[in-house]
């Protein structure tokens, strides 16, 4: 037992009492995190910073607002409806085509206008946000996945976790949904974790409930070959994060759509553990090389995706 | 060490220094014993004054005694058909007094007391002799005059001081085959009275005491005399028939600083005899009892009512339960279903005991959760939701309690015992769990939290706990000084050696 313990400090691991008392109450200021924790306000920040994201086609208050979806979803074909506060994936409602009154899931599965409505009232009375407090639902724009990553997600959008500290990039990983998952791309739902090089963008090992796995369960796809285009701009894009929020240490969670690139999908002020597994990277050893002072200050989002490139990739 | 680490660190070190200091403080000079079961002998002593009134008034005195080095006065009962009574404290002690305008034959009165052995409450300092406290000159002819003379002479001649001298003295009064002139003083007089002549006549500061032999199941036991000398500030204590040293243990002496023990004017033939019984008593009772009748203890929670008692008692015993949950979750690191929910379990089971009630617990919940996946399904709002499985949770309640009274069980008041709202959230909570998370994560939080309760039950109904919870307040800054440390405990918890298996080659 003591030597496990040892060799996990030796690796470099983040345990969650360090993560809690050193990181992220001390680096994440508690009236910051309503900015991250509703994904509404996380847009229209982005918005304000340049930061990529899904656009906002609209947004949904009030019941008796409901009544005016119709037009509200007149002339869109594909679009997505998600709650501003919900958690997991829960409440993401994907319509990838329609016919008429007739909307396709993502899943092949064909909806009503009447059903989207009641879901929709569902968001509003708080049925998927945290505690059940009444919420805002959002519409935006559909996530075309880069074809790239084709073979290795099933059903849901593939995106990629960066742990941001201090505005540098330290630890990244590609989350892909699976059967057990429902197409979520959370983790302890049982979606692959797959760890990446903060230097190429390539697979360094994958995880499924936080056990090593080589091939998709669904696909079969091969997991190491995994490799992510636009890398440096995916890195850039999660350093940037840090100056639109001001959190010291940050999940910033992107996708790579086919025609925009690299998108900002959400926040996270709390952001899991699991990520060093699957990565097979402790934490400590970057975060400390940053915390004491050790990388250069005042880098902008460019210089500082650069530095982790080719600095902190090798920690 | 940063200067806020250290503030923190001085905090936590006072809050259990402060604590501890309580607990001894507690223990060392109030007696209030570490341990519940702990026992302490109380004697129970009678004193019974018999004499004949010669017709007329009566007033009998009696020297009391006092709480003293190794027993501690408990409580006394002056006991007299007819008579008038009053406690007296004169100037160095106290005596009872008896009065009776008119009495006649023989009469009995009764003195009673408690005194408790192996006590921690040690007696103040003895005052210095008063100066006019000359004893009594005895009436002793020139020749026998001339005889003492001679002794105290050699006596001196041998002894450099009050205590040798004293010894030197004793050795010649108890010689076995004494000079003729010693045997006859030793037959004229008691060898109390004698000791003190002679010590009065070498200029030595001496008083008699009177002390009773305790002795289990005694009756008809009388007081002994005994001599103490003033040297060094300080009474040094001789017993004049052995010349042994130092007050026995089971001596209690009685009537310190009196010059006579019983007078009884109006009355003759006055007898004074002690009955002596001794009984093994729950320490902390009797110490409470005599904190109680000290006024020592105004913090004492046994002060107040029983039922406001009983209410504190449940709420010292929280800081337990949350010190387990502290432990559980930052050092093992085990998932439970609310926070403190196993804490609130914990209370209850105290009430049903642990067995009972983890069944009745499972039991209501489960059925609970079967129902709530009902009202899940009609999609209703939260606060609705929650107020409709509050209702179930009643109606199980009752259901249950009926059954249970229905198959002849025993505890069927078990099932009321768990709180409402406490019982709806966790049922609520597991079912949002078992929605989002799996029946997995459902099976893992619940054995977590029924573990953990399982575990607070266990420490608060740990007798030592208990005893320790509910009689030193100094046990919660020391609970509260270990979860303020716990808090800034950055290692890893137990189950994360066990999670991060892999990524230390460990497969």
């Amino acid at each position: 037992m003591f030597s496990a313990y040892s060799q996990l400090r030796e690796k470099g691991v983040l345990g969650l009492n360090q993560r809690n008392v050193h990181f992220i109450s001390r680096y994440n200021e508690r009236r910051l995190f309503p900015l991250v924790d509703d994904k509404l306000k996380t847009k229209l920040m982005a918005g304000e910073a340049h930061v990529n994201a899904p656009h906002l086609i609209g947004t949904i208050q009030y019941q008796h607002e409901t009544r005016d979806l119709e037009n509200l979803l007149k002339g869109l074909r594909e679009f997505v409806i998600k709650p501003a506060k919900g958690s997991s994936g829960k409440g993401i409602l994907v319509i990838v085509d329609r016919s008429e009154d007739e909307f396709v899931k993502s899943s092949g599965a064909k909806v009503s206008l009447q059903e989207i409505r009641r879901h929709v009232s569902n968001i509003l009375g708080g049925l998927f946000s945290l505690a059940g407090k009444p919420d805002i639902a959002i519409l935006e724009d559909l996530i075309h996945s880069d074809p790239a990553f084709f073979s290795f997600s099933y059903e849901g959008v593939p995106d990629i976790r960066f742990i941001v500290f201090q505005g540098f990039p330290v630890l990244a990983m590609m989350r892909l949904a699976t059967h057990r998952s429902d197409g979520k791309a959370n983790l302890h739902q049982g979606a692959i974790g797959v760890g990446l090089d903060l230097a190429t963008g390539a697979a360094i090992g994958a995880v499924q409930f936080d056990r090593p796995i080589e091939f998709h369960p669904d696909t079969g796809a091969s997991l190491k070959d995994l490799r992510i285009p636009a890398w440096k701009d995916m890195l850039e894009l999660a350093a940037k994060c840090y100056d639109m929020t001001k959190l010291g240490y940050l999940g910033s969670d992107i996708v790579l759509d086919a025609k925009r690139g690299p998108l900002l999908l959400e926040l996270n002020a709390r952001p899991g553990l699991a990520i060093q597994i699957a990565s097979q990277t402790g934490l400590l050893h970057r975060l400390t090389h940053i915390e004491e002072g050790k990388a250069p200050k005042g880098f902008t989002a460019q210089q500082r995706a650069e530095y982790a490139l080719k600095r902190l990739s090798s920690l | 060490m940063s200067s806020s680490r250290l503030v923190f660190l001085l905090i936590v070190l006072s809050l259990f220094i402060g604590g501890m200091a309580q607990i001894l403080h507690r223990h060392f000079t109030l007696g209030v014993p570490l341990i519940p079961s702990e026992q302490r002998q109380v004697w129970f002593i009678d004193a019974n004054i018999d004499f004949d009134a010669i017709k007329g008034s009566v007033v009998a005195s009696l020297a009391l005694p006092e709480t003293q080095t190794g027993y501690t006065l408990l409580r006394e009962d002056l006991i007299s058909p007819g008579f008038g009574v009053s406690v007296i404290s004169t100037q160095n002690h106290r005596r009872a007094e008896w009065t009776i305008a008119e009495a006649r034959g023989p009469q009995k009165l009764y003195y009673k007391i408690q005194v408790a052995a192996d006590n921690h409450i040690v007696s103040p300092p003895a005052p210095p002799p008063p100066q006019d406290a000359a004893n009594p000159p005895l009436f002793i002819d020139d020749a026998l005059q001339q005889a003492i003379d001679q002794i105290v002479l050699e006596a001196t001649k041998k002894s450099a001081g009050p205590l040798s001298f004293t010894r030197q003295i004793i050795k010649f009064l108890t010689r076995d085959s004494p000079e003729q002139n010693v045997e006859l003083l030793r037959a004229s007089f008691d060898s109390g009275d004698l000791l003190i002549t002679f010590l009065t006549q070498g200029n030595i500061i001496s008083r008699r005491v009177y002390g009773l032999e305790l002795e289990d199941g005694r009756r008809r036991q009388r007081l002994k005399d005994y001599v103490e000398v003033y040297a060094d500030e300080k009474w040094y204590f001789f017993d004049p028939r052995t010349g042994e040293e130092g007050k026995p243990e089971n001596l209690l002496l009685w009537g310190q600083g009196a010059t006579s023990i019983l007078d009884v004017t109006g009355g003759r033939n006055s007898k004074l005899t002690f009955s002596i019984l001794r009984q093994e008593q729950n320490a902390l009772r009797s110490v409470l009892t005599q904190l109680d009748d000290l006024g020592q203890d105004r913090f004492s929670i046994y002060r107040l009512p029983l039922e406001d008692q009983a209410l504190l008692k449940g709420m010292f015993l929280i800081p337990i339960g949350a010190i387990v949950i502290v432990f559980l979750r930052v050092i093992v690191g085990i998932r439970t279903s609310g926070t403190f929910m196993p804490v609130l379990l914990a209370v209850a089971f105290i009430q049903t005991e642990l067995a009972p009630g983890l069944i009745s617990f499972v039991l209501i919940v489960g059925t609970g959760l079967f129902v709530r996946s009902y009202l899940s399904r009609i999609n209703l709002l939260l606060v609705p939701r929650i107020s409709a499985t509050i209702i179930v949770v009643i109606g199980l309640t009752i259901l249950f309690t009926l059954l249970s009274q229905q198959m002849g069980f025993e505890n069927i008041q078990n099932f009321a015992f768990f709180p409402l709202i406490i019982m709806s959230w966790t049922i609520e909570r597991m079912s949002i769990l078992w929605e989002e998370e799996g029946p997995k994560e459902v099976l893992i939080q619940s054995l977590g939290s029924l573990a953990a309760a399982s575990l607070a039950y266990t420490l608060m109904a740990t007798p030592i706990v208990r005893h320790l919870s509910f009689n030193f307040l100094g046990f919660q800054p020391i609970l509260l000084s270990f979860i303020l440390l716990m808090g800034q405990y950055t290692g890893y918890r137990l189950t994360e050696l066990r999670r991060f298996r892999f990524l230390t080659g460990d497969k």
